[in-house]
């Protein structure tokens, strides 16, 4: 008897994961399947997912549809564990939302996800700067706000995820704009071991084809527990309650493995300095782009004006139809054209990117420590905005880049580093909780490593920075 | 006045002391909403409401150039939270009506919990950014366990109280 094509299963092979099924019976993962057959799903696959890593990473192709995929499975899986945890108190329906969430997390990236959010926020700053109204304080859209209009405005997501069921939509949306778990579903999206770390941990390893940033998944699962935290308020006694996954008291070294890893990955692949190089000089490119379309100048760039780039960038031009007509190959497609544009700094930046023709770094942050004079680089910053206010550098010669990266949290702040603990189950059988820090001597020997480099559009531009930095040290 | 010295005035301003990340964050904007800010950090929405990344390198270089010390202690349940002090190289603001503004706006955020500031700043920001008029409701759906009833109304009285 033929199958019910209706009935079929889908199937896509994952490099990760191996075989992940749609399975042709479940409403809910023929839901999942239309999204992912959705237009501002497939855009994903021209969003790649770790950007110019691949100028040094060539592997690193991999995309932000790929990855999505992959955070779909593991939410499935969590969620799985989750069943089995929780017995009959497991809530399906929650958990079909934060497995959607998870799906659907990355939807409102742009093209270089986080370099446009930058070019974005510098030039709504400069637009502000330019009208002189600092109190209206109106800032840049991040992607997670993109993601939620396009979850829930009139595109073919919202239209799939309405029908299906409104207050769903809602939900969704909701669990991806929440800033802390709720409860436990929410920790699938939200938390230590959300979907999405667990994800692209393991798949920006393999596909850079380094050795670092290795981590016992299988046993990290097995391990995971439930608990309700308290945290604590900053520096107060004002704490508020949050639902945790936490690990056994045998998944300790499958935590520091965890940590370690995603610590090397930052330090040694997402913070790699030709990487950051290409990701400073497109911030440039693209804000000197804006700025002349946005000037009514978009003949001189070598764009025509019905280029993607030509009507995001013009006035009014930021709506999401326009958004989502902007991926990686808009831009790579742009770059030849723009490199015979009319402005030097716009046509220079283009032939370089195309070329990987980067920048060359001065590393501030590395001399500072091996000279053992720290306290230079508040003076280096202070000295090198002085001399660009005296006029010794050119719009594009220098470009600064400033990162914090810590084995445990991600931005420089208090709350989110308490929620960010990796909670391990004591083991003398108390139910009883700690701190991984408190456990294991690695992690509490693990500084939070900052970055401050400055590059150089040329050798002259080169040999000033060092001057600066001899004057600085002094 | 850049935006280090402007951290270091800052805290000066605050009894030589702010008292967590947290803190220095929702202050900062709020009083950069208020008009009495530096005009010099950017803020933008991270998962926990407005936070600029400038005004943490601006602490760094603050402490790089001598005007504050940072210290860790250790907080509720072990968590640590950082002390900034200002130092004797501290830049000062000059005294005139705009400083007399930030000092009356400090004075009066010094009375909530970190928590609150969050609320508050987030409420703010948000109000200025897509929801004019749901920005507490928003608030609610965005932070469900820290938006308390008693939070929130705390949070409402300190921004009645800035008149944002």
């Amino acid at each position: 008897m033929p199958q019910d094509l209706g009935m079929k299963d889908q199937r896509i092979r994952d490099p990760v994961h191996g075989l992940v099924v749609f399975s042709g019976a479940d409403p809910f993962e023929q839901l999942i399947w239309h999204l992912v057959d959705a237009p501002e799903f497939q855009r994903l696959r021209r969003i790649k997912q770790l950007g110019f890593s691949e100028l040094v990473f060539p592997g690193a192709t991999h995309t932000r549809f790929s990855h999505s995929v992959g955070v779909f499975h593991t939410a499935r899986e969590l969620v799985g564990r989750l069943r089995k945890m929780l017995g009959s108190g497991f809530c399906e329906r929650d958990a079909e939302v934060a497995v959607c969430a998870a799906l659907l997390h990355d939807l409102g990236h742009g093209p270089f996800s986080h370099t446009f959010e930058g070019v974005e926020k510098a030039r709504v700053n400069k637009s502000r700067l330019d009208t002189k109204n600092h109190e209206s304080r109106v800032e840049a859209k991040k992607h997670e706000t993109w993601t939620v209009e396009i979850i829930q405005g009139e595109t073919c997501v919202g239209k799939i995820l309405s029908n299906y069921d409104k207050e769903f939509q809602s939900q969704v949306a909701g669990l991806l704009i929440e800033d802390s778990p709720s409860d436990i579903y929410a920790a699938i999206v939200h938390s230590q071991f959300d979907a999405d770390r667990l994800d692209y941990l393991r798949r920006d390893k393999l596909m850079t084809g380094t050795e670092h940033g290795g981590f016992d998944w299988d046993w990290l699962l097995n391990n995971l527990e439930i608990q309700n935290l308290t945290i604590g308020g900053d520096g107060d006694e004002d704490p508020f309650p949050a639902a945790a996954l936490i690990l056994g008291s045998k998944g300790l070294k499958a935590a520091e493995g965890y940590l370690l890893g995603r610590f090397h990955l930052y330090t040694q692949v997402y913070m790699h300095k030709a990487t950051r190089a290409a990701e400073g000089m497109l911030a440039e490119f693209l804000k000197r782009l804006a700025e002349v379309i946005n000037k009514g100048n978009a003949a001189n760039t070598g764009l025509s004006e019905a280029h993607p780039l030509s009507i995001y960038f013009c006035k009014g031009g930021d709506a999401l139809p326009n958004y989502l007509a902007l991926d990686d190959s808009t831009i790579w497609g742009a770059l030849p054209l723009l490199a015979r544009s009319d402005d030097n700094l716009l046509s220079e930046l283009a032939t370089r990117l195309n070329n990987r023709d980067l920048y060359k770094c001065l590393d501030v942050g590395a001399r500072a420590k091996s000279a053992a004079k720290s306290d230079a680089i508040g003076t280096f910053r202070k000295l090198l905005a002085e001399a660009q206010d005296a006029g010794e550098f050119e719009t594009g010669d220098a470009l600064v880049d400033r990162a914090s990266v810590s084995p445990y949290k991600f931005h420089d702040y208090e709350s989110p580093k308490a929620l960010d603990k990796v909670i391990i189950r004591k083991s003398d059988g108390s139910g009883g909780y700690e701190d991984v820090e408190e456990l294991s001597p690695v992690v509490k020997a693990m500084r939070t490593e900052k970055f401050f480099r400055v590059y150089a559009r040329t050798p002259e531009v080169m040999t000033k920075l060092k001057g600066i930095w001899e004057e600085a040290k002094k | 006045m850049d935006a280090p010295d402007y951290v270091g005035a800052l805290i000066q301003l605050n009894g030589g002391e702010i008292v967590g990340k947290t803190r220095l964050q929702k202050i900062t904007y709020l009083l950069e909403a208020k008009g009495l800010g530096s005009g010099l950090l950017d803020f933008d929405y991270h998962n926990y409401g407005p936070f600029s990344a400038e005004l943490a390198f601006a602490a760094d270089d603050a402490e790089s150039l001598g005007y504050i010390k940072t210290e860790d202690r250790p907080g509720f349940h072990e968590v640590p939270y950082t002390v900034f002090t200002s130092k004797d190289k501290a830049p000062t603001f000059e005294e005139d009506s705009d400083t007399d503004a930030r000092r009356d706006a400090l004075q009066q955020m010094s009375d909530y919990s970190a928590l609150v500031l969050e609320l508050a700043a987030t409420a703010v920001y948000l109000k200025k950014n897509g929801y004019p008029d749901r920005h507490w409701d928003e608030v609610k759906r965005r932070k469900p366990l820290k938006a308390t009833p008693e939070r929130l109304e705390q949070a409402k009285r300190l921004v009645a109280k800035l008149g944002l």
